[in-house]
């Protein structure tokens, strides 16, 4: 899974940056994969958040109507900036410089998160845990 | 229940994939914290790693202690009363002789006195008393190269240390031997070309009371020495590995000055430190350009990009190994070097420095820093070496045609052929004291 985001993030930051950081064994090492996971995780936490507690046809929190496409559509964006955040905090405790790559990571950890909602989304919503929002984002 | 998994075929797949990520995520997360707990246990241990290494060293040390006891030596080791000072050598050989008797590193210490052709075992004891003025033993000296000669080919001498106290003066009783005193010093240490030993000389002066033998016997025969210093070397020769844990663990300090011959590590730890310190830290890696370990865990294979910009990073060495006078910063300034086939490396100037008190550094004596300009498109070795130092500058200036009188500073004779026949029996060039490779990739 490491290998993965060491070579999920890079791939992503050079689309807007093409120099690494100074710090980018620090990266390698612990940073994307870290952020990887708690952003992967943070998905699908919100996802199921969305369709299985605010839909949810046997919860009452149901009856608050979060159902329509700009309710998702906020929650997608939720997840987008926690995404930044994880990026944000994580590297910086980890210690990187905080150099232009920092930043370009946190947006491409920004997009990866709302990647990962989406995709969760399309994929979790029809599972038989009672949502209410199956119609959302899309068919 | 049922109702949910009768209604909709399409569930189905849903559920399946439900539960293939959930099952990956488990599988990944849990062989994650796997990785990340091998990962600090390695980051823990690997400080421990020369410590155990240490421990599991192999056998301690076996030393032979050789005293030439001859005529010329009897005035480094004059009887003391209550009144007089010891001599240098007196004080110097005691102490040599007591730490190579009781050091924890050393497992049998043999004492030996160069008499006559072969030499002669004796007890701690004893061979302490002859250092305090016992020298009524003392015979006519065999000449250098046969001393030396007899020394190793003491049986087992070859796997031991073996330790050498004399003035080394050599002066061949056949006069037409004085042009082949290199060759005769080389061919006495075949046993030193052949099973790859090292020799380490510590030199020193010390008062000398009595009679001084020079090699030139013109116009006097011998000279009265009264207190004048004379120099004296001691000698270490034996398997590289355990002549400079000798020197390190065992030898008192305080030698005026050295020389190393085949003073060659087979390894020393080393590894680039990319991701062991925070960022803000001077040893965090600099330049424009980066670097970084290929597997994001600690290795010597990196990999580079923006070279052109500059990349710099820090490399810790551990010398504890190295002699001390190999481990001071201004000579490892001076004469480490890096190389990298096909690429520009250089080390920052006077960035050779003690490790100080980095805890993720623990296990190595020292960093360096290394500065990138060029890397070849091909993955490439950079490779970080010690060149062997040549015969050191001072064995010149110790180095006299005439003995026959005393000089202040005092001289030996023909040193310089003495430590050139030495030197001869090593290859050339000396092979590195130790290298350090790493090999770089293209990012």
């Amino acid at each position: 899974m490491q290998s993965f985001f060491n070579w999920l993030y890079p791939l992503i930051v050079s689309w807007f940056y093409q120099k690494k950081s100074v710090s980018f064994g620090l990266y390698k090492a612990e940073v994307f994969n870290s952020v990887g996971f708690y952003t992967l995780l943070l998905a699908l936490a919100l996802v199921i958040v969305f369709y299985f507690i605010f839909n949810n046809a046997r919860i009452s929190l149901n009856r608050l109507g979060w159902s329509r496409p700009t309710h998702w559509l906020l929650v997608w964006l939720a997840a987008a900036g926690l995404g930044a955040l994880v990026a944000y905090q994580v590297s910086t405790q980890q210690g990187v410089a905080p150099d232009a790559y920092l930043r370009y990571f946190i947006v491409a950890n920004t997009l990866v998160a709302a990647l990962w909602f989406l995709l969760f989304s399309l994929l979790l919503k029809r599972l038989p845990f009672g949502s209410q929002a199956r119609a959302v984002p899309f068919l | 229940m049922t109702r949910f998994f009768h209604s909709r075929p399409g569930r189905w797949p849903a559920l399946a994939v439900l539960g293939l990520l959930l099952g990956t995520a488990a599988c990944t997360s849990d062989e994650e914290l796997n990785n990340r707990a091998a990962g600090k246990t390695e980051a823990t241990t690997a400080p421990a790693a020369p410590a155990t290494a240490d421990a599991s060293k192999p056998a301690p040390l076996r030393v032979n202690v050789f005293l030439e006891l001859s005529g010329g030596m009897k005035g480094f080791m004059p009887v003391n009363t209550a009144a007089t000072q010891p001599t240098e050598f007196q004080d110097y050989v005691s102490q040599l002789a007591s730490r190579t008797h009781s050091s924890p590193a050393v497992a049998d210490a043999q004492f030996l006195l160069a008499l006559q052709d072969t030499p002669t075992v004796t007890s701690y004891k004893h061979f302490r008393d002859v250092v305090q003025g016992d020298t009524h033993e003392a015979a006519k000296g065999t000449e250098l190269p046969d001393m030396l000669e007899n020394m190793l080919a003491l049986p087992g001498a070859a796997d031991k240390v073996n330790v050498v106290v004399s003035d080394f003066i050599y002066g061949p009783q056949d006069k037409s031997a004085i042009a082949l005193m290199k060759v005769r010093m080389t061919d006495a240490l075949a046993t030193v070309s052949k099973k790859q030993l090292a020799v380490a000389m510590l030199a020193s002066t010390s008062r000398f009371h009595g009679t001084f033998h020079p090699a030139v016997k013109t116009p006097q025969k011998q000279l009265a020495v009264a207190g004048q210093p004379l120099p004296y070397y001691v000698w270490v020769i034996g398997p590289p590995a355990l002549v400079g844990r000798y020197l390190n663990e065992v030898t008192p300090g305080g030698g005026a000055q050295q020389a190393f011959f085949g003073l060659a590590l087979p390894k020393v730890d080393y590894a680039a430190v990319l991701t062991q310190v925070k960022a803000g830290s001077p040893l965090a890696p600099g330049g424009e350009g980066s670097v970084s370990f290929a597997t994001g865990e600690p290795s010597t294979q990196l990999d580079v990009s923006d070279v052109k910009a500059g990349v710099e990073f820090t490399v810790a060495l551990n010398l504890a190994q190295l002699p001390a006078a190999w481990r001071e910063s201004a000579f490892l300034n001076k004469n480490l070097r890096a190389r990298l086939n096909g690429g520009t490396v250089g080390i920052v100037p006077n960035s050779v420095q003690p490790v100080k008190d980095e805890a993720a550094l623990s296990a190595y004596t020292h960093t360096l820093r290394l500065r990138l300009t060029a890397l070849p498109r091909e993955a490439a070795t950079l490779q970080l070496a010690l060149p062997a130092p040549e015969t050191p500058a001072w064995v010149a200036a110790w180095s006299t045609q005439n003995d026959n009188q005393l000089s202040d500073p005092p001289h030996t004779y023909r040193l310089s052929d003495i430590v050139a026949g030495v030197r001869g029996a090593f290859p050339t060039p000396l092979p590195p004291v130790f290298t350090a490779d790493f090999t770089l990739t293209q990012d």
